[in-house]
C-alpha cells in the first residue's frame, strides 16, 4: 500500500460520520495524525447537542436520525469517563488550519468550538500527555487563553506540547511557563505570542535546567535551547503564524557559543519549509572528543555556506 | 491539438489537449512552456494507472468546470457517485489508491472527490480491523498505544 498523503486522507475523512472517523483514528499511525486535528474542528451541529459543550470532538450525542442518544446524566458521565481516557489533544482553530493546507477552503470548515469550551475540555482531561494548540487570528479572547496555558501546568502526566499562537496582548510572559517547560520531554514552540521576551539579555540565574529532549523553535534569536543541557534533537521549523523580525545578528556569536554547549545534541534538523533568509548561516560539521559527528554554526569565512535547503538534504 | 504524456515505465500516451487539461498540474505546464509539442514525464503515474486516468479524462472532457458549493455538507453527498464513475471505479484497492494518488498529484479535483468518495463508503460502517484488511494497511502501533486509542475511541462501538 502507497503512503497516503495528508490530503488525501483528510478528503476521505470529511465524508465520514463520527462514528467511521473514530474507526480511521484506530487504524495506523499516519491515519490518526492525519485525522486528530482535523478531528476537532469537523464538529458538525448536526452531531452534536447545543446545551453541552463538544466534550472530546468526535463523541456524537445525537444518532444520525437526530435523535439524543442518551438521558442527560448519561451523556455527561459518557463525556466524563472519555476525557478521562484522553491522552492526547490536539487543536488548531480554523484559520491555522487553513494555513496547515492552504487547498483547504476555509469556507467548508464547520464552525469551531469556542476558547472557553476547550477550557473545560482541558480541564476534565486528567491524564493529557501530549498537548497541541495552533491557532492564528485567534479572537479577543486572551483570558481563556491565559487560563487553558496555566492550566497545562496542572497536568501532571503531560510529556510534550505545542503552542503556536500570534501576537497576544495579555498573556503573562513566556517565562512564568518555563517551570512547565522545565519538566517536559518534547517541546515544540512558535509564532510571536512571545514576542518582547529578549532571552539572550536575560541570564537564567533562577531557572531551572529544562529536561526536554526535543525542541522544536521557529527562531534562532531566542535560544530557549541554552536552558535544555540533556537536549538530543534541534529542529527549526516555520511557525504557522510567523514572527517579527529577528534580532540583530550581532547576536549569532552568542547563539553559536551556545549551540556548542549542547554536548548531547545528535541530531539537527531544518525543516524543509524553514526557508529565511536570514538565518542561512555557516554551517560546518565538526569532530567532538567523543567522536561523534555534530553540526555547528560558525562564522569562519573559510567554511563552505550551505543553504539551508542544502543542509537538509545532507543531514 | 494534442500532447504527449510519458508514464513512469514510459510509455507514450497521445491524447487531445482538452483532454489533457482535466490536469489542472498538465494545464498549468502546457501554459508555462506555451505552444511545444515535447512529451510531458508524468514520473509519478505508471502506465497502468495512467490508462484508467486518461479514460476518466475522455469522459468527462465536456464537463464544466466544478464550482465548490460553499454551504454543501459533504457528509450528505457521500454517496452520490454517478452511474458512469462508480462502474470506472470498480477496481481491485491498489488501483483503487493508485487512482486517488495520480488524482492528487495531477490535480483532477473531480476524480479525487470520486475516488475519495467511493473509500469512504468502503470504510463505513468497517471496524478497524476491518479497515486495514480493505485496504491492505498495516497496523504500525505499539499494542499500548493500540488499546490506548481503542480505549478513546470505545464510545463508537455501543450506541
Amino acid at each position: 500500500m502507497p503512503h497516503i498523503p495528508t490530503e488525501v486522507l483528510l478528503t476521505i475523512g470529511e465524508l465520514l460520520d463520527g462514528r467511521s472517523l473514530a474507526a480511521c483514528l484506530q487504524v495506523a499511525r499516519d491515519w490518526y495524525d492525519a485525522l486528530c486535528p482535523f478531528v476537532w474542528t469537523t464538529i458538525s451541529e448536526r452531531q452534536w447537542t447545543n446545551y453541552t459543550f463538544p466534550p472530546v470532538s468526535w463523541i456524537p450525542l445525537i444518532n444520525d436520525n437526530g435523535h439524543l442518544i442518551a438521558s442527560q446524566e448519561q451523556r455527561k458521565a459518557k463525556i466524563d469517563w472519555g476525557l478521562q481516557q484522553t491522552r492526547y489533544l490536539t487543536f488548531y482553530n480554523n484559520n491555522a488550519l487553513a494555513k496547515k493546507l492552504p487547498w483547504y477552503k476555509s469556507s467548508r470548515l464547520p464552525r469551531q468550538i469556542l476558547m472557553i469550551q476547550l477550557v473545560h475540555v482541558v480541564q476534565r482531561t486528567l491524564n493529557l500527555v501530549r498537548f497541541s494548540l495552533v491557532m492564528m487570528y485567534h479572537g479577543p479572547d486572551d483570558v481563556n487563553l491565559a487560563t487553558m496555558l496555566e492550566l497545562l501546568h496542572q497536568k501532571p502526566m503531560l510529556e510534550a506540547v505545542e503552542i503556536d499562537l500570534p501576537y497576544r496582548t495579555r498573556l503573562v510572559p513566556i517565562k512564568h511557563h518555563f517551570q512547565l517547560f522545565a519538566r517536559l520531554k518534547e517541546l515544540k514552540i512558535g509564532g510571536d505570542w512571545y514576542r518582547g521576551v529578549k532571552t539572550l539579555g536575560f541570564t537564567p540565574d533562577n531557572i531551572t535546567p529544562w529536561k526536554l529532549k526535543h525542541l522544536t523553535i521557529d527562531r534562532l534569536d531566542m535560544s530557549f535551547f541554552r536552558f535544555c543541557p540533556s537536549l538530543e534533537r534541534l529542529t527549526f521549523s516555520s511557525s504557522i503564524n510567523g514572527y517579527r523580525d529577528p534580532e540583530s545578528l550581532e547576536v549569532r556569536e552568542v547563539i553559536m557559543e551556545q549551540l556548542r554547549q549542547l554536548i548531547k545534541l545528535v541530531t539537527f534538523i531544518f525543516e524543509e519549509n524553514y526557508h529565511h533568509p536570514e538565518y542561512e548561516y555557516k554551517i560546518q560539521q565538526e569532530k567532538t572528543g567523543t567522536g561523534e559527528d555534530r553540526w555547528a554554526l560558525t562564522s569562519d569565512d573559510v567554511v563552505r555556506t550551505y543553504s539551508l535547503v542544502q543542509l537538509l538534504h545532507m543531514i | 491539438m494534442t500532447v504527449i504524456l510519458v508514464s513512469s515505465d514510459n510509455q507514450d500516451f497521445k491524447v487531445d489537449k482538452e483532454v489533457a487539461e482535466r490536469s489542472i498540474l498538465i494545464k498549468n505546464m502546457l501554459e508555462d512552456v506555451g505552444e511545444s509539442d515535447s512529451p510531458i514525464p508524468l514520473p509519478n503515474v505508471t502506465s497502468a494507472v495512467l490508462t484508467k486516468v486518461i479514460e476518466y479524462c475522455e469522459h468527462h472532457r465536456n464537463d464544466p468546470v466544478q464550482v465548490p458549493e460553499e454551504t454543501d455538507d459533504p457528509r450528505k453527498r457521500s454517496n452520490d457517485i454517478e452511474e458512469w464513475d462508480m462502474k470506472f471505479m470498480q477496481v481491485d484497492q491498489e488501483m483503487l489508491f493508485e487512482i486517488i494518488l495520480a488524482a492528487n498529484y495531477l490535480d483532477i479535483k473531480p476524480l479525487l472527490d470520486v475516488g475519495c468518495k467511493t473509500v469512504a463508503n468502503i470504510i463505513k460502517g468497517k471496524t478497524p480491523e476491518e479497515i486495514r484488511k480493505a485496504f491492505n494497511i498495516v497496523n504500525d502501533f505499539t499494542p499500548e498505544e493500540e488499546a490506548q486509542i481503542k480505549k478513546e475511541n470505545e464510545w463508537a462501538e455501543d450506541r
